[in-house]
C-alpha cells in the first residue's frame, strides 16, 4: 500500500500545473499578500501607521483562523471549492488521460483509489499547513519590523497550547478533507470527465454548505420549524460541531436562534459518529462504483 | 498437460441495453498455450479489443469465463504474470517516461529502478527517460509502452495493436521484438494486430474474429495450405481459355480486374492443377507457364471475413 502510496503522490505532484493553480496558490497567496502589505508599511507612511490593525493581534489566532475555510460556514463554500476542483480534477485525469488501463489491472481498485484520496488529502494539508505558518508569520514580522509587538510572546506553555490547537483544528480540517475527496471521487468516477466531475463536485459541496438556508426555506415554506434540525445531520454542521466541543466545550449554537432554536445539542462523540457514517458511506460508495464500473478508456 | 496461457469459454460481452444493444463478442473459445505466439485477427469493431479488455478484467464478461495460467482474470495473481499494451500507449504526459515507468511500477508494489533503466535501453529511450511523454511521438510512446508491459517480466504478453502508428522501421522493430520476447525469452504472446502481413511472419497460430464471432482458428500454415490457393496461367487464346475454366469451374474465375494481358488466375486447391493444365489443352487452348500461389493470410484473412459478411447478408 505504500509503495502505491508513493505512486499516486508522485503523479500528483508531478502535475506542476494543476497543483500550483489549485494548491500551492493558497500559501502563495497568502504569501504575496502579506509580502505586499509589509513592503507597502515600508513604502507608505500611511501604511505605517496602519500596520497595528494588520493581523488579529494573536499570531496564534492568525494560524489557526486560516483552517476556518475547510471547516466554518460560510468561509468554506469557497475555501473548499479549490481542493474540491483538485480533487475532481485528479480522479478524472485518469479518464482523460486514458491510463486506468494500465494501472488498473497492476493492483486492486480498493486500493487504488483510497491510496489516491490519501495522496490528495496529504498535498493539500500540507498546503495548509504552509498556509497556517505564512498567516503567523505575516504580521508578526509586519509589526516587528516597525518595533511592535505582536500576540503572545513565546514560551513553552504558548508553544504547547499552539501546537495543540493546530492538532485539533488540523484534524477537523483533515475530516472536511475526506469528506471533500469522496465528493470529487464519486463526481469523477460517474462522469469520467474532468468538467464533470467539476461541476458535480462542486453541487454536492454547495448542497452541502448551503444546506442551512435551503432548511430554514424548507421549514418555512412548510410551516415546520422543525424540519431545521435535519441541519445537524449535514458534514458542515457537525464539523463546526467538532470545533466547538474541542474550543468552546459546548456543542454549536445555531447561527441566528432567532429563527429557530435547536432542539438537540448533539455532543462531540454523536458528531464524530455523524461524520463517520458521511465519509465512511461516501468513501464506500466510491469504491462500490470504481470496483463495478467498466473500464473502457 | 500444462496450463493454457489463456482459456476463453463461451465469452460474451453485449453493451447496452434494449434497441441499443451491441453484441461486441459471441460465445468466444479460444486457447492458447503457454510458449506461443498468437495472432488475434479481425476488423474494426469485431471485438478484439474487448476480448482483451476482458483478459485484462478492464470490463466484466457478459456470460462465459476467461483464465489466465488457469486462475479467472479476476485474480490479481494470474494478472500479475501479463504484461499488455492495450489499445495504444497511454501515459501521464506531464511526466517523464522514467517517472511513468517509475509510477506503474509502485502501483504493482515493487520498485526496480534497475529493471526501469534495462527496459527504457533495451526500447531505445535512454536519451529521452527524462522528457516528457506530452512531447513523445506516438512511436516513441509505443516503444515505452512495450516497456511498461514488461516492467513485471511477464511471462504473457498481451499486444493489441502494437504498430498502430509506427514507420515501416518501426513495424520491423516491433516484429523482431516479439520474436526476440517469444523464441529467447520463452514468453507467450497473444497479438491483435491489422498488419497481416507482420501476423503472418511471427504468428504460430491465428484466431479471425469478425462482429464477435470466431470464424477461423488454427495454426498458420494449415488455414493457409488447406484453404484455396491461387494459380496463375499465362494462356492463348485468353478468351476461349476463360470460357473453358468458366464451364468447368464456375466460381473459381478471380474477378476481372485480377487478370491481364494473357493470365488467368484462377481460386483453386492447387492439387487441381494438373486437371486445369489438361482441360485447356484439350480445348485447343495453349498454356505458357502455370504459376502456384499459395494464399497469403491477408488475401485468405479477407476471403473468410467477406464470406462471413455475405453469409450475414444471405
Amino acid at each position: 500500500m505504500l509503495n502505491l502510496y508513493r505512486a499516486e503522490w508522485r503523479k500528483v505532484s508531478a502535475n506542476f500545473k494543476l497543483t500550483s493553480f489549485l494548491v500551492w496558490i493558497i500559501p502563495i497567496g497568502y504569501f504575496a499578500f502579506h509580502s505586499v502589505m509589509i513592503l507597502l508599511s515600508l513604502m507608505s507612511k500611511t501604511m505605517q501607521a496602519g500596520v497595528e490593525y494588520f493581523g488579529s493581534g494573536d499570531w496564534t489566532a492568525d494560524s489557526l483562523a486560516t483552517w476556518d475555510m475547510l471547516i466554518f460556514f460560510p468561509a468554506n463554500l469557497f475555501g473548499r471549492m479549490l481542493p474540491l476542483a483538485f480533487m475532481a480534477v485528479v480522479f478524472a485525469g485518469e479518464y482523460q488521460w486514458r491510463t486506468l488501463k494500465n494501472i488498473a489491472p497492476r493492483t486492486q481498485r480498493w486500493k487504488l483509489i483510497l491510496a489516491k484520496m490519501a495522496a490528495l488529502v496529504s498535498l493539500v494539508m500540507v498546503s495548509m499547513l504552509l498556509t497556517a505558518l505564512i498567516a503567523s508569520l505575516g504580521p508578526s514580522i509586519g509589526h516587528r519590523i516597525h518595533g511592535l509587538h505582536y500576540g503572545p510572546v513565546l514560551s513553552f506553555d504558548v508553544i504547547g497550547d499552539y501546537l495543540l490547537d493546530t492538532l485539533r483544528t488540523a484534524l477537523i480540517a483533515l475530516i472536511s478533507l475526506l469528506n471533500l475527496v469522496s465528493y470529487g471521487a464519486i463526481a469523477a468516477i460517474l462522469t469520467r470527465s474532468i468538467l464533470g466531475g467539476l461541476l458535480v463536485g462542486f453541487g454536492f459541496a454547495v448542497l452541502d454548505a448551503t444546506s442551512l438556508g435551503f432548511l430554514l426555506f424548507l421549514s418555512g415554506f412548510l410551516n415546520k420549524p422543525a424540519l431545521i434540525n435535519l441541519y445537524q445531520l449535514t458534514p458542515t454542521y457537525n464539523l463546526s460541531n467538532l470545533h466547538s466541543w474541542l474550543f468552546s466545550g459546548q456543542a454549536q449554537r445555531f447561527i441566528s436562534e432567532g429563527i429557530a432554536p435547536l432542539t438537540t445539542e448533539p455532543t462531540f462523540w454523536v458528531s464524530l459518529l455523524v461524520l463517520a457514517f458521511w465519509i465512511g458511506g461516501l468513501i464506500g460508495l466510491a469504491l462500490i462504483i470504481f470496483q463495478r464500473q467498466e473500464l473502457t478508456e | 498437460m500444462t496450463t493454457p496461457a489463456i482459456e476463453i469459454r463461451s465469452l460474451s460481452k453485449t453493451f447496452g441495453k434494449g434497441k441499443k444493444t451491441v453484441e461486441a463478442v459471441i460465445g468466444l473459445d479460444l486457447e492458447v498455450q503457454a510458449g506461443q505466439v498468437f495472432g488475434f485477427l479481425g476488423p474494426n469493431g469485431a471485438g478484439k479489443s474487448t476480448t482483451i479488455r476482458m483478459l485484462m478484467d478492464l470490463i466484466r464478461p457478459t456470460t462465459g469465463e476467461a483464465f489466465l495460467f488457469g486462475k479467472s482474470t479476476g485474480s490479481l495473481e494470474s494478472r500479475k504474470r501479463v504484461g499488455a499494451l492495450v489499445e495504444g500507449a497511454d501515459f501521464y504526459p506531464f511526466m517523464s517516461a522514467w517517472d511513468n515507468l517509475v509510477v506503474l511500477d509502485r502501483t504493482a508494489s515493487t520498485y526496480q529502478p534497475g529493471r526501469i533503466s534495462e527496459l527504457i535501453e533495451s526500447v531505445g529511450l535512454s536519451e529521452r527517460a527524462q522528457q516528457r511523454v506530452g512531447g513523445f511521438s506516438t512511436g516513441m510512446k509505443q516503444r515505452l509502452g512495450l516497456a511498461a508491459a514488461l516492467l513485471n517480466d511477464p511471462e504473457l504478453l498481451i499486444l493489441d495493436e502494437p504498430t498502430n502508428g509506427l514507420d515501416p522501421g518501426g513495424i520491423q522493430e516491433m516484429r523482431g521484438f516479439i520474436r526476440e520476447q517469444a523464441h529467447t525469452h520463452g514468453k507467450t504472446v497473444f497479438l491483435s494486430s491489422h498488419m497481416l502481413n507482420e501476423v503472418e511472419q511471427v504468428c504460430d497460430r491465428v484466431a479471425i474474429i469478425n462482429k464477435g464471432l470466431l470464424l477461423r482458428e488454427g495454426p498458420v500454415e494449415t488455414l493457409l495450405e488447406t484453404e484455396l490457393g491461387h494459380m496463375r496461367l499465362q494462356v492463348r487464346p485468353l478468351y476461349k481459355a476463360r470460357q473453358v475454366i468458366v464451364a468447368r469451374w464456375p466460381d473459381a474465375l478471380v474477378p476481372l480486374e485480377r487478370n491481364g494481358g494473357e493470365w488467368l488466375t484462377l481460386s483453386l486447391s492447387l492439387d487441381q492443377t494438373p486437371l486445369v493444365v489438361t482441360e485447356l489443352v484439350q480445348a485447343g487452348i495453349q498454356v505458357f507457364q502455370v504459376v502456384q500461389k499459395r494464399q497469403s493470410l491477408e488475401e485468405f484473412f479477407i476471403a473468410v471475413t467477406n464470406h462471413a459478411g455475405e453469409a450475414d447478408d444471405a
